[in-house]
């Protein structure tokens, strides 16, 4: 990829949150400007009628959920937007090891997958930060003073902050997923239909690589691939969420809680990259957890039924932590 | 009497072994309802470990604490405890926030006793500037929004945490005022921790003083103030020890007593007894604290030593 195209490719994927960070800031700063020029008395507006499915719920619940509910839209939206150009990357730059392989149908579809299947990699962080946000108002700050000393029960304060954030961003990976494929055909047409099912000419040895590739390739599942990443998303988010309700990390403060899960994640990710690579043995813990980590033949489909029951235990370990947790 | 307010032999410990810390150490209090009830302390004297325990925000580690009656460790009693708390804690700050949208975003959580009218009359006499952001407040504004957002809640007990960080003298005048004019008028209670004394003086009706997580003195202001008296006396064969005495000192050509339970009885004792009294005082606030955490202090060092 030459340096315009990766010029052109980075404000392809800033433009949009560039344009939104703008706009936030010119509207907070009119505010303020505003707020200078003299407040306006405090009268607030009177609340809307609920919809009908929040009928059930009082006035702080609604509250709490509708600020929930806006964040998991905006974080599945930034997610999306971020997975759909991941996984297209490769199309916007995507000649650089083109001319090795014999077919660009086959280069374009095998970067397209690669790229999508290591996204999660990609946007750990961001899930990452997503699930500490969701521990905030349970334990940090004067978010968490604020809300634990509102009447509002721990138990509402916590699935109202989590069912939004994690259905947020497994709709936001899904609908990504979506856009890419959306953009590829549009883009470059059905290319995987136009794969030959051999190798049509003799490689060489300095190509066997690509004969590897191109037969892992083939016998990808793409279903099974989409599922993974929803799969491992769900895994990271509530395996931090534990972590971040955990009495284990002790910290009073957004700023420092990132810091102090990391090392875990550090050690976490190492260990995976290791262990990927390492042998078949260890590879088989992959497939277990129904982790693509390289293109190649799929885990059962039965084994993402793994990482569903560990995220549910690590879900209901943090249920557990956030009525013990002290602020 | 009812309470608003009472702990029972309330422990609260943080770290394990060696580095263990009795944060609150046996501590019982009762804070009346209707009162101003002011907890004094120096810093890390367990106060705001206290409130937290309160408000839930931590657990009793032993001992017991209740809010009109019920636990606020557990929901759903922690959720109607809070129904029935406004809370300024110490930290004061909810970053991308206004004044206008915390007050707007806790009126929604009171909606049966939080009162607009009141919001913008705390507003206007705390000349509170609504839509600058949070990030921007000075830390005396950051203070005003917590107190506006928590008495316009119009709850049965107020507890405020060192509620006047950052407040000019002004700012502070009318915050006491209004604490007294409109929070106590329709009886409730407020519960303020704080170690500027010279406020609590000014309105509180009942206080508590703290030290080293424990509790060394609780009761109405005007008894505590008629209970303790600061008397110079000479003669011959003075007491060292009396149950009334708080303190001893020896001057040039006198001895110094700072009483503190039934100051008459004991000076009566001591001129029956052909002592003459040179002078007797009363206490101000500030020198009752001063004595009282000094003598726990020195009796703390003598335990020590002694063991």
């Amino acid at each position: 990829m030459t340096f315009l195209q990766a010029a052109f490719s980075f404000l392809v994927f800033i433009a949009p949150m560039a344009g939104t960070g703008v706009w936030l800031l010119l509207r907070a700063r009119r505010a303020a400007a505003n707020s200078e020029t003299g407040s306006l008395p405090f009268q607030p507006a009177a609340e809307a009628e609920p919809l009908r499915f929040l009928h059930r719920l009082n006035l702080s619940q609604r509250k709490v959920l509708k600020q929930q509910l806006q964040l998991g839209a905006a974080l599945g939206t930034m997610l999306s937007w971020a997975f759909a150009y991941i996984f297209c990357m490769p199309l916007l730059g995507a000649g650089a090891g083109g001319p090795k392989w014999f077919n660009p149908s086959a280069w374009i579809w095998y970067t397209f997958l690669s790229n999508g299947i290591h996204t999660v990699q990609f946007l750990s962080t961001m899930v990452m930060l997503c699930a500490i946000t969701t521990a905030a108002p349970l334990r940090l700050g004067y978010e968490a003073l604020f809300y634990r000393t509102r009447p509002i029960r721990i138990g509402f304060l916590f699935w109202s902050k989590l069912l939004p954030t994690l259905v947020g961003l497994l709709a936001g990976a899904a609908l990504g997923m979506a856009l890419a494929f959306a953009i590829l055909v549009a883009w470059k047409g059905q290319v995987w239909r136009n794969l030959p099912t051999t190798i049509p000419r003799a490689l060489g040895p300095e190509d066997a690589d690509i004969a590897q590739w191109y037969a892992d390739l083939l016998v990808t599942s793409v279903p099974a691939a989409c599922l993974s990443v929803l799969t491992s998303i769900g895994l990271l988010f509530t395996g931090t969420l534990a972590l971040a309700t955990s009495p284990l990390i002790r910290s009073k403060s957004t700023r420092t809680l990132p810091f102090l899960i990391l090392p875990f994640f550090a050690v976490g990710f190492g260990l995976i990259q290791i262990s990927a690579f390492a042998g078949e043995r260890t590879a088989h813990l992959f497939r277990y957890l129904f982790i693509y980590m390289r293109l190649g033949p799929p885990p059962p489909y039965v084994f993402a039924l793994v990482p569903v029951a560990l995220s549910l235990a690590f879900i209901a370990l943090a249920r557990a932590f956030s009525d013990r947790m002290e602020v | 009497m009812s309470y608003a307010l009472q702990t029972d032999s309330l422990v609260k410990t943080y770290g394990l072994g060696s580095k263990r810390i009795r944060a609150v150490d046996g501590l019982s209090l009762n804070v009346p309802e209707g009162s101003i009830y002011g907890l004094l302390g120096r810093n890390s004297s367990g106060k705001t470990t206290t409130i937290r325990m309160a408000m839930g925000l931590a657990q009793p580690t032993s001992g017991s604490i209740r809010v009109f009656g019920l636990n606020p460790s557990r929901d759903p009693e922690r959720v109607r405890v809070l129904e029935q708390v406004g809370y300024v804690p110490e930290d004061k700050m909810l970053a991308g926030l206004t004044p206008r949208k915390l007050l707007e975003l806790n009126r929604s959580f009171y909606p049966g006793t939080w009162s607009d009218d009141l919001a913008r009359k705390v507003v206007r006499r705390l000349e509170l500037p609504l839509d600058t952001s949070f990030m921007k407040l000075s830390l005396g504004n950051k203070t005003k929004s917590a107190l506006a957002a928590a008495i316009a809640q119009r709850s049965r007990l107020l507890i405020l945490d060192e509620p006047t960080t950052g407040l000019d003298p002004i700012a502070l005048d009318e915050l006491l005022r209004l604490l007294v004019e409109d929070c106590t008028a329709e009886g409730r209670t407020i519960f303020l921790s704080t170690h500027q004394l010279a406020e609590i003086e000014q309105i509180a009706d009942h206080i508590g003083i703290m030290d080293r997580g424990r509790i060394l003195l609780e009761g109405p202001l005007d008894d505590i103030r008629a209970s303790f008296r600061r008397i110079i006396v000479t003669g011959a064969a003075l007491p060292a020890t009396h149950p009334g005495i708080l303190s001893t000192k020896r001057l040039a050509h006198a001895t110094q007593y700072v009483l503190q339970q039934e100051p008459e009885r004991f000076t009566q004792e001591l001129t029956s007894n052909g002592a003459t009294v040179l002078e007797s005082c009363p206490l101000s606030l500030n020198e009752i604290f001063i004595e009282l955490c000094r003598t726990a202090e020195e009796e703390d060092e003598d335990e020590g030593a002694a063991a």
